[in-house]
């Protein structure tokens, strides 16, 4: 934040090799899990719920002790085999689910709690800085129970980021939000971070959160990371099937490789992006989102109309192909097909992403 | 609900009608006001009453304070060996009244106790190590017989207050020390106030521990001005002013804790364990207090009671026994009732007034055992004499055992409807609204949803009265039938004649008794806490 000299190129948090596993439980929560977060990055780690996304954060912020791998913030071992630096000596910020103010305090006070080392003048002026710049300076001397859900999330937040931490962590910030204020403060909250080039680990079960939240994206799955990286990579370039379904609307389709980037499909020939390493056979699967259909009255392809959802200017069609296999399409919401009729697709994209089939067990 | 805004459980007036005797006993007390005895009192008596009344407690707070917070502070925070043991071992100084306490230490540290003796020889003086019949020895006997109120709530405090905000202020660099300074302990205080405002009201209405000290409070007052000089008017006037004491307490006690009580959803809570040379310091601490609070004074009747078995046992004693027994049971049994009674007019007919009206009924615990007693008395004697007057000699209430349940039920009403209407609190409005769009009648529901659900509330009320009721004295004592003897009442007639040995056997009574309620209590409160 004060230095603004040349920005660190180190990584800010670096977790390589973590494994974990609950007393009394079989299944290992992580299974040699890495992650890397740059300097001033947002990361956002999606997952479904009781996945161990909750627990990665307890671990980074040193709730938990790890069994193995270590966990290094700003270059330095905070948690291996050997070592546990306490939470208090870690300057790591944490933002949980549901605030956890202290209720006994005031906005204020609140905010300045992790402040009890820095002088009077500058904890003042921190404060003043942080209420300002989260629009809370007229709640000061109020205490949480007065407050609204919106209000606290911004207290908690300006609490997490006041003494400056290397690294702030945000466990589900909007879960306790509806929907509304939610996408509104997703953007706000990225500006704040970013204003404040505060380097922030976001785990959350909503994928839209984590895309306009996070310069970097992950999917958690069964105890690793089976993905990190750009929000787009994770859309277009999803390295398997889990990742695909897990990022955005689509569905899996089989094909079968007949040149090394060409797939034939029920939907007709498909070129891939990339292409497949270590395919053991020609069957493949493709994914096909939703926004790679079109409607065309003069395509021959048919398919069934099961479902539509209607989202205002669009329609969702839910369509089963003649081999039963479901896809789904984006349409103007113009159109008035009715529910089991036939409507004509026609694939409109040119690439697509395929697996090999072997994940399939 | 909006249509019962008007309803008032109309039920529940007969509940409360002793308590509004009593009351109105004291007021009218003073249309008749003996100037000539007051002046005297002023000026000899009350002073010196209050001034120990007063000052006891204070130093009792500061004793249950350090105790209580101390000990809870750690066996819900670390781990070290021993700490669940001890978790449930630091309530069981409740199980010994602290009339019996008292009589243990006086005995220890008297002048040829056997403590004293030891400590003489051992410093090699003359004179006596420590006076024990003083406020010092009444402090530590108060404070060792209370710190459980303090104890337990505030473990129930810190174990809800959930480790997501220590983990926050931890995370922001905050040291354990000073977590406990600016955190633990501001949140814990309207729990600690809660605790301490009970203790206040006990210490209070004490009658027993005072009177075995020879030190006057309030209490000792009343039972003089009542017993001794027997001017019912003025034991009632000096009610009134004890009264006034604890409504003070009541109003100081909501206005510095005034701030709801915080609790987590989060019910994840971790021990922070300990090394071994910490360990040994936090099982010295606990072992000393758990030692000189129930250990050292178990051991000390059961003593007794072995070297003069053949002497103090007395087959009087199994008579009561069963006396003590039955007007336990009895007691609780309808108490429990008459709460469950009030817990449903509140979830039924909840308006303002039926709240208010319940209030009023379950101020028996807020009026000690003395007042109460004494002014009922009077009350229950005219009761009679007006019906003697239309059907004949009739004793209905004057020295019966009717008046003594009637008045130790309106005495103890308020732990079984705050048990009952704590569990009542966990029912969903929807649950019984679910049940009733099935078809189910009221009483169907009450039956097959309520009762169940409150059951473990009505148990733990019910052996709360019980308890309360074994260790009860001078409600008791003023309005037995003559010759109606429970193990309490034994016990303060041998000791008011100092003979301590032979009030060992009823006294180790009363403590097995209120052990074995008290494990079962806990037990019963652990099961629905993780259940």
């Amino acid at each position: 934040m004060g230095n603004q000299g040349s920005p660190q190129k180190s990584p800010a948090l670096i977790v390589s090799g973590l494994n974990f596993t609950y007393r009394r439980q079989l299944n290992p929560l992580f299974k040699d899990l890495d992650l890397t977060i740059e300097s001033g990055e947002i990361g956002c780690l999606i997952g479904h719920s009781g996945c161990g996304k909750t627990t990665l954060l307890r671990a980074i912020v040193g709730i938990i002790p790890i069994t193995s791998g270590t966990i290094k913030l700003g270059g330095k071992v905070v948690s291996s085999v050997k070592e546990h630096v306490p939470i208090e000596k870690r300057n790591i910020g944490m933002f949980f689910q549901d605030y956890a103010l202290f209720p006994h305090l005031t906005v204020a006070e609140n905010i300045s709690f992790g402040l009890f080392r820095w002088k009077k003048s500058l904890r003042q002026a921190r404060v003043k800085f942080l209420t300002k710049l989260l629009a809370i300076d007229n709640i000061c001397s109020q205490f949480p129970h007065e407050i609204s859900g919106g209000q606290k999330q911004r207290v908690a937040l300006a609490r997490g980021l006041a003494p400056e931490p290397q690294l702030l962590l945000l466990d589900e910030p909007f879960s306790n939000l509806d929907s509304e204020l939610r996408e509104f403060l997703v953007f706000e909250i990225r500006e704040v971070l970013k204003k404040t080039r505060t380097t922030a680990l976001v785990v959350t079960h909503d994928q839209q959160e984590a895309f306009s939240l996070g310069d970097k994206m992950g999917v958690f799955l069964n105890g690793s990371i089976a993905q990190w990286g750009g929000l787009q990579d994770l859309y277009h370039r999803p390295v398997n099937r889990f990742v695909a379904n897990f990022v955005g609307d689509g569905a899996i389709l089989p094909g079968r490789l007949i040149l090394d980037k060409l797939v034939k499909t029920e939907l007709g020939k498909i070129y891939l992006k990339e292409k497949l390493e270590s395919c053991p056979s020609s069957l493949v699967e493709v994914l096909v989102r939703p926004e790679d259909l079109c409607y065309d009255e003069k395509s021959p392809l048919m398919a069934l109309l099961v479902f539509k959802s209607f989202r205002g200017s669009y329609y969702i069609y839910h369509l089963k192909l003649a081999s039963g296999y479901r896809v789904y399409m984006f349409i103007s919401s113009r159109h008035k097909h009715q529910i089991g009729q036939s409507v004509r697709i026609r694939l409109k994209s040119q690439f697509l992403t395929a697996f090999p089939l072997k994940e399939l067990e | 609900m909006n249509f019962s805004k008007l309803k008032f459980a109309w039920w529940i007036v007969p509940i409360s009608s002793l308590i509004i005797v009593a009351f109105f006993q004291i007021g009218s007390s003073f249309l008749e006001i003996d100037f000539d005895i007051w002046q005297h009192l002023i000026k000899y008596v009350l002073p010196l009453a209050v001034w120990n009344t007063i000052g006891t407690l204070f130093l009792a707070c500061v004793g249950v304070i350090v105790i209580g917070v101390s000990s809870a502070w750690l066996v819900s925070n670390y781990q070290f060996w021993g700490r669940s043991f001890f978790s449930w071992a630091m309530i069981m100084p409740m199980a010994i009244p602290p009339y019996i306490m008292a009589i243990v230490y006086i005995d220890a540290f008297d002048y040829s106790g056997f403590l004293q003796n030891f400590l003489r020889n051992f410093l090699q003086t003359g004179h006596s190590f420590w006076h024990i019949r003083s406020w010092w020895g009444l402090t530590l006997v108060l404070s060792l017989s209370f710190y459980p109120y303090i104890y337990l709530f505030c473990r129930s405090a810190f174990l809800t207050q959930g480790q997501e905000l220590t983990n926050v202020a931890r995370s922001l660099g905050v040291s354990r020390w000073r977590l406990f300074l600016k955190l633990t302990l501001p949140m814990s205080k309207p729990w600690i106030l809660a605790g301490l405002y009970l203790m206040a009201v006990e210490t209070l209405s004490d009658f027993g521990t005072f009177s075995v000290f020879g030190i006057d409070n309030l209490t000792t007052t009343i039972y003089k001005a009542w017993f001794g000089l027997f001017n019912h008017q003025l034991a009632l006037q000096i009610s009134s002013l004890l009264l006034f004491i604890i409504l003070i307490f009541w109003q100081l006690s909501k206005l510095i804790g005034r701030r709801r009580h915080f609790t987590n959803k989060d019910p994840r809570h971790s021990f922070y364990p300990l090394t071994r040379h910490q360990s040994w310091l936090a099982i010295g601490w606990l072992s000393l207090i758990f030692g000189i609070s129930f250990l050292f004074p178990v051991v000390r009747l059961i003593i007794w009671v072995w070297q003069d078995f053949s002497t103090s046992f007395n087959w009087r004693y199994l008579d009561f026994a069963y006396n003590s027994l039955t007007i336990s049971l009895i007691t609780a049994s309808i108490t429990v009732f008459l709460g469950l009674i009030l817990t449903l007019a509140r979830h039924y007919r909840g308006s303002l007034l039926t709240r208010w009206w319940i209030q009023v009924s379950i101020l028996g615990y807020a009026t000690p055992s003395v007042v109460l007693a004494v002014a009922l008395y009077v009350p229950f004697i005219k009761f009679d004499f007006w019906l003697s007057n239309l059907f004949g000699e009739t004793k209905i209430l004057g020295g019966t055992l009717l008046a003594l349940v009637f008045i130790l039920c309106q005495r103890f009403l308020s732990p079984a409807y705050q048990n009952t209407t704590s569990m009542i609190k966990r029912i969903s409005a929807n649950q019984g609204l679910s049940a009733t769009t099935f078809g189910a009648s009221k009483i169907r529901i009450l039956i097959k949803i309520y009762l169940p659900a409150l059951r473990n509330g009505l148990l733990t009320g019910f052996l709360l009265v019980f308890m309360d009721v074994m260790k009860e004295l001078p409600i008791t004592l003023i309005t037995r039938p003559f010759g109606w003897d429970t193990l309490a009442v034994r016990v303060f007639e041998m000791t008011s004649s100092d003979m301590f040995e032979r009030a060992a056997f009823p006294s180790l009574c009363i403590v097995l008794i209120s052990s074995l309620v008290i494990i079962v209590i806990n037990k019963s409160i652990e099961s629905n806490q993780y259940g």
